[in-house]
């Protein structure tokens, strides 16, 4: 499943870029995350909070970075996996920052392989539940940023 | 009584909402299953860890892999599939483990504490990629992924072409679907020391009995089967399904039942539809008639082989389609592919040949310049021609078939040219389809009647009632043979351990084989009724016949209840059976196929918005050949149902997999027809010969249906869709690229 989306944040884009890594701060943003720790400077493992329908899923996984290209561009795998819902995901991303005017451009492409119950809700309710979260995080990174 | 229009036994359960499904079963102490599945599409070193799992309060048993013996593989033709995986899992969805708990919290609490290792492999999902070199494999048999190559020779195929003025090739694609009945797949087991009782929605129970003696290593005699009425079938529950894994689960339970129901998730992981791709090269001379036909077959048959070695070779007969061509040669591939097991499909691969061999059909005839109506009334086989497998046909309608689902659409003649459509962009079509179907060559039924003291009748049958009336089909030929009222017919059935043997309830064979075993049964007891009453009537048994209930001579009669009373029995049973044995050579397909023919059309008009892309079937008309006809309504809603049935994967249904994964196991993503999908004018048609000889109807009006409407869409606006179902962004698409050349 592809899932991709973009949205602009009125800030210089190495501010963008600083707050991104500055991980107790960004988890404050992405909805959902209960816990994140950096294991070490390219592996992240943490603890997401998702509600898809009726289902409550509870993921533990780990965020491996691949790629950084500061300010521009950062590239990586993320795996987890639901034990209440029977469900896992194994995904890669990619994700940039564009300068543009008035701001910065941050747009992100998914490749997520979702296993299990949550996957059963089929592709239009995951991109729904994607879409939303998206919003979500951008709103609280622009209250941030802004 | 045979032709009467008499309703359901069950009627009125059905519309008060008493039938005894399965769903329904309480047995005392019983338990509540679960099944942990696979999420890996293919991986090997399994370990499962089932400690935490069994501390849950309430939980009495799990089942997995170390439980089972060696014979825990079973499969109709090839055992390659375990009961639960073991060691290593094929698709997503695979049973891995199975609890037996006090509730249904209980299991499922545990099903999330089953720790499950194992290591990925990779997996294929196409069936043609999957016979690629260097593909991921499944089973070591079968290294290259075919696990069954059917074959048909007939004629010389290079001599043939040369002779054809045109030879078309084309590639017709069908995707995996659902059966999707309404009820899906329970079953609770029970054992009492090495006897196994099991109770089960199931199209074929001593196919059941059979595969489990094989697995317990016990007799036939120590498995009983009982089926209650089915809500549907469609071919999904015609084989063995989940019973290996019930009866296993309960075999560790000391003796208490445990009963699994299936979700709707686990339905669409349990058995579907084999997705298809199918190449015709047909040979055509310029007078309109054909030199050879080349089928070439895959059928992607899932991570086991189930039933498909069976339908490989049913599919195989079934894609040359009811026209005369002197050279005729298939292949048809079963394929392994690590997507779930596929299984019969009302019109069972009939559905996705006719969709190939009707749609080819239109391509010729336009391309020649030829009326495709005309075109297929001028090849269509008629009685006393052979077939490739060198048989002779007998009783065959084809024409008429054709003939009446064409009269149906009220114009007065199929070659009247069609307004085409009211409307800004609206445009209307016109298209047919014609389907021939075999059987089951090889199957048997029996039956057996009590009659008793008071006059009343049971019929013991192993028939399944599933929705389709098979059981008030069985009652009204009952009555008419033996001369009894309906009202004294009770029909006890289906249950190993008292009804006789039936091969299955599938294939449209019902009616035709079990209605004979029936009829067999009636004779005798009527030459049993006759020498007990011809002292009696002071009349020679030649002299007698029966007539309601009673035993007639010229001038008097008496009951049947009272024959038995006046030669002191209580009771007299009798039985009797019909079999058929044919088959074809599995080098050359040369022999006989079939006892009979099944033998259906359709056609459709329907309505294109060439700016949306969005079909409307305005009209539908649909004929079957029946033979004769034991219940004209029943027999009208069974081809209605086939057509509205068919709708669902002319139009809509589609399993989508991502890596493996269904993404759409549900009845909101996979949409299936519903009463606002009906054709505004739907027609069907039962056509009788004058043989009389009965003949089924579960699924003659069915294949058509996609080709007629992918036809009259053609008809309407000059696009061609090949790969199913048709949806209004495909046609949209064609319609853009048209409009661009």
């Amino acid at each position: 499943m592809q899932i991709k989306d973009s949205f602009v944040i009125k800030a210089p884009q190495d501010n963008v870029w600083d707050f991104l890594f500055d991980i107790p701060k960004l988890s404050q943003c992405v909805p959902g995350i209960e816990s994140v720790e950096a294991v070490d400077d390219k592996t992240y493992r943490g603890k997401l909070v998702l509600k898809v329908g009726p289902i409550k899923s509870e993921f533990g996984g780990t965020v491996t970075l691949i790629e950084v290209e500061a300010p521009n561009r950062i590239a990586g795998t993320v795996e987890g996996d639901d034990k209440s819902s029977a469900s896992s995901v194994k995904a890669t991303f990619t994700g940039t920052l564009t300068p543009v005017e008035g701001g910065t451009e941050a747009a992100f492409e998914v490749e997520a392989n979702l296993r299990g119950r949550l996957a059963q809700f089929g592709g239009p309710v995951i991109t729904a539940t994607a879409k939303k979260l998206t919003a979500e995080f951008a709103k609280n990174l622009r209250a941030q940023l802004e | 009584m045979i032709g009467e229009s008499v309703p359901m036994l069950d009627s009125v359960a059905r519309v008060m909402g008493t039938v005894d499904y399965m769903i329904n079963l309480r047995l005392p102490k019983m338990l509540f299953g679960k099944i942990v599945r696979s999420q890996a599409p293919h991986a090997k070193s399994l370990k499962v860890d089932v400690t935490n799992a069994m501390r849950i309060p309430g939980v009495v048993a799990i089942l997995t892999g170390e439980d089972l013996g060696a014979n825990a593989f079973y499969g109709v033709a090839i055992k390659d599939q375990g009961v639960v995986a073991v060691d290593r899992v094929r698709y997503v969805g695979e049973p891995i483990a199975a609890i037996a708990a006090e509730s249904l919290d209980a299991a499922e609490q545990a099903a999330v504490l089953i720790d499950i290792e194992y290591h990925e492999l990779p997996a294929v999902f196409d069936a043609q990629d999957a016979i690629q070199a260097g593909a991921p494999n499944l089973h070591e048999k079968f290294p290259n992924n075919i696990f069954k190559h059917a074959k048909l020779r007939h004629g010389d195929m290079d001599a043939a072409f040369a002779e054809a003025d045109e030879i078309f090739e084309d590639t017709f694609t069908s995707p995996v679907a659902q059966q999707a009945s309404l009820e899906p797949h329970v079953s609770a087991a029970q054992w009492d020391g090495e006897h196994l009782t099991i109770w089960t929605a199931s199209q074929a129970p001593f196919m059941v009995r059979k595969s489990l003696s094989e697995i317990f290593g016990i007799a036939p005699e120590a498995v009983r089967v009982i089926v209650p009425s089915l809500g549907g079938g469609y071919g999904g529950k015609g084989h063995i399904r989940i019973e290996p894994l019930v009866a296993a689960m309960a075999r560790k339970t000391n003796g208490r039942p445990v009963k699994f129901v299936l979700s709707r998730a686990e339905e669409f992981v349990t058995v579907t539809k084999h997705a298809a791709s199918i190449t015709l090269k047909t040979g055509v001379k310029r007078d309109g008639t054909f030199t050879a036909r080349q089928a070439t077959l895959y059928w992607n048959g899932g991570a086991y082989a189930d039933a498909s070695p069976m339908l490989v070779p049913a599919g195989m007969v079934r894609a040359v389609g009811p026209y005369r061509i002197p050279a005729v040669h298939v292949d048809s591939y079963g394929v392994y592919t690590n997507l779930p097991p596929a299984g019969a499909y009302r019109g069972a691969m009939s559905s996705q040949t006719t969709w190939a061999y009707e749609s080819q059909m239109d391509i010729i005839a336009r391309k020649m310049g030829w009326d495709p109506f005309e075109f297929r009334m001028k090849n269509l086989f008629v009685s006393g021609e052979h077939f490739a497998t060198g048989e002779e046909l007998h009783d065959v309608h084809f024409v008429e078939c054709l003939e009446v689902s064409a009269k149906g659409l009220g114009v007065p003649s199929p070659l009247t040219p069609l307004p085409k459509g009211e409307g800004q962009g609206m445009r209307v079509g016109r298209g047919y389809g014609v389907m021939m179907k075999s059987t089951v060559a090889t199957s048997k039924s029996q039956a057996r009647l009590k009659l008793k003291d008071d006059g009343t009748v049971t019929l013991y049958t192993s028939t399944v009632e599933m929705g389709q009336g098979g059981h008030t089909t069985m009652a009204q030929i009952t009555a008419e043979t033996l001369g009894v009222p309906l009202r004294a017919i009770k029909i006890i059935g289906p249950d190993t351990a008292i009804t006789p043997f039936d091969s299955t309830t599938s294939a449209s064979r019902s009616t035709s084989m079990m209605g004979n075993a029936v009829i067999a049964a009636c004779g005798t007891m009527k030459k049993k009724l006759f020498e007990l009453g011809s002292p009696l009537l002071e009349t020679p048994v030649d002299g007698l016949r029966t007539e309601n209930g009673f035993v007639v001579a010229d001038e008097i009669s008496i009951s049947f209840g009272d024959i038995l009373k006046r030669n002191d029995l209580n009771t007299v049973e009798e039985s009797g059976e019909y079999s058929t044995s044919f088959g074809i050579d599995p080098e050359t397909g040369q022999g006989v196929a079939t006892p009979h023919w099944h033998q259906g059309a359709g056609a459709a008009e329907v309505e294109v918005d060439t700016e949306t892309g969005r079909i409307t079937i305005l009209k539908y008309s649909a004929a079957a050949f029946a033979g004769r006809v034991v219940n004209p309504r029943m027999a009208q809603l069974q081809n209605d149902g086939n057509v509205i049935f068919g709708l669902g994967p002319t139009l809509m249904e589609e399993i989508v997999y991502d890596g493996g994964q269904p993404i759409n196991p549900n009845l909101a993503d996979y949409s299936i027809p519903s009463i606002r999908d009906i054709p505004a004018e739907l027609i069907s048609i039962c056509i009788e010969s004058g043989e009389g000889e009965m003949h089924g109807i579960g699924e003659m009006t069915l294949p058509p249906v996609a080709p007629a409407i992918a036809n009259a869409i053609e008809d309407a606006v000059g696009v061609r869709i090949k790969d199913l179902p048709i949806t209004a962004e495909k046609i949209l698409r064609a319609l853009r690229e048209k409009s661009q050349r």
